[in-house]
């Protein structure tokens, strides 16, 4: 029997493969038990890549966007209510007689102006605002490429520095620790050589008291050496 | 509130988008641009790396890209061809610079990250066996020659047609494909003592025999 190729089992797994191949890679499967098991086996890695799963939305995105997006709302907001003052101001005469006479033609008559007057601000601001806010993220993509890899030049400058510094450190205390020891070898030489005598003349003191006389004979040995 | 500015930009196709960045640098058709593709491009640099928090950089890194290059781009092109290529080629030199590296801290931290997406009411051992099953995948696609992990993860994770990444890619489709099932084979051979015991305990379940020494 021809077996398809993998190509054709591939396109045929990910809905890919046209009416005509699918029904007939279909069929093929049917009577063919060793095309099966591949698939089979291509079926269960394919279930166990969906075990890798990532977050919905990655966390920083959501965050950059959401403060972006406050922004905005809050200068939305603080526009609005500079525009309605600038718009109520010239509508409030000190006199409540005519103010209350003229409000119902005033308002009619200054409404669909107010309104489009509104919404152009709106426009244009908000356009301003986009801008601004996205030269801003643009710039500050590039430059936070720049800072993060002059960022770690440096780093390792300074741990070039560090390193060397202590290379340096470990040369001379060896130096130093070699010089200690010597002296302190040349001391301990000095002083058990000093110990030594000082045993032998304890000896010498201590004879009298030793009745025997191998004893004289060993502390002479003990003063010749 | 009326937001009409945002329609208007917001309206605009991919393609359409990045012309006005090219003609005219314009901030506001980037950030569109961004908005639209950043998660998907963050998803790539994640699997193709196996580091999410490698992912956010170089997606990050994409996009300065993009925009340095948007002199390059041609309006007979699809933007999104010419943004996974650009993501694409990160992804290798990161590869290329974390191999060069010794031991990098990609190889020991790669799996942070992972433990987020376990559901919170998820029993611990189920927890624990489910970010194993990910954390084996991850191995596997690390191991895999890059040119079959590209194709794998645009096909099965990203979802792209053999048409699109062939386009992506710059090889004929039958390329693609074929690289798709060698990756298949691979990735089989890579998780298979992970897919025995899988089967295995399906198999148990389904025929609801007692387990052997229970």
């Amino acid at each position: 029997m021809n077996h398809p190729s993998g190509e054709d089992w591939v396109a045929f797994l990910y809905g890919e493969s046209d009416p005509e191949s699918h029904e007939s890679l279909k069929a093929h499967l049917q009577g063919c038990p060793q095309c099966q098991a591949s698939l089979d086996r291509w079926r269960a890695v394919m279930t166990e890549l969906d075990a890798w799963r990532l977050p919905r939305v990655p966390a920083r995105a959501r965050q950059r966007w959401g403060i972006v997006r406050a922004a905005a709302a809050v200068i939305l907001l603080v526009a609005l209510g500079a525009a309605l003052g600038r718009l109520t101001a010239p509508r409030a005469p000190d006199e409540e007689a005519l103010r209350a006479s003229l409000e119902a033609s005033l308002t009619s008559s200054l409404e669909p102006a107010i309104r489009q007057r509104l919404r152009r601000d709106f426009d244009e601001l908000a356009v301003e605002l986009a801008r601004a806010s996205n030269a801003a993220i643009a710039l500050r993509l590039a430059e936070l490429v720049r800072v993060f890899d002059a960022v770690r030049a440096e780093d390792r400058q300074v741990i070039g520095v560090l390193l060397e510094g202590l290379e340096l450190q470990r040369v001379s205390d060896h130096a130093q620790l070699r010089n200690d020891l010597v002296q302190l070898a040349a001391l301990t030489g000095d002083e058990l050589l000093r110990t030594k005598q000082d045993v032998v003349r304890l000896i010498l003191y201590s004879q009298p008291v030793g009745p025997t006389s191998e004893g004289s004979d060993s502390s002479d040995e003990g003063r010749m050496r | 509130m009326p937001v009409s500015f945002s329609s208007s930009l917001f309206s605009l196709t991919d393609e359409e988008a990045m012309v006005r960045v090219r003609e005219q640098d314009d901030p506001g058709a980037f950030a569109v641009l961004v908005e639209r593709w950043e998660v998907r491009i963050q998803r790539l640099c994640t699997r193709m790396t196996g580091d999410p928090r490698r992912g956010e950089e170089l997606a990050q890194e994409s996009f300065a890209r993009l925009f340095a290059a948007r002199k390059t781009y041609r309006q007979d092109a699809r933007l999104s061809t010419f943004l996974w290529r650009i993501a694409l080629n990160l992804c290798y030199d990161e590869r290329r610079q974390a191999s060069r590296r010794p031991q990098s801290l990609l190889e020991r931290e790669g799996g942070r990250g992972l433990e987020a997406v376990a559901a919170a009411e998820d029993p611990p051992d189920v927890v624990v066996a489910e970010r194993e099953r990910a954390e084996a995948v991850r191995e596997a696609l690390g191991r895999l020659p890059e040119h079959y992990r590209a194709v794998l993860v645009l096909r099965h994770y990203q979802g792209l047609k053999f048409r699109e990444i062939a386009e992506v890619l710059g090889v004929p489709q039958g390329t693609v494909k074929s690289r798709m099932s060698e990756a298949l084979d691979r990735l089989a051979r890579l998780l298979g003592p992970v897919l025995k015991e899988e089967a295995r305990e399906a198999q148990s379940e389904r025929s609801e025999t007692p387990r052997p020494g229970a």
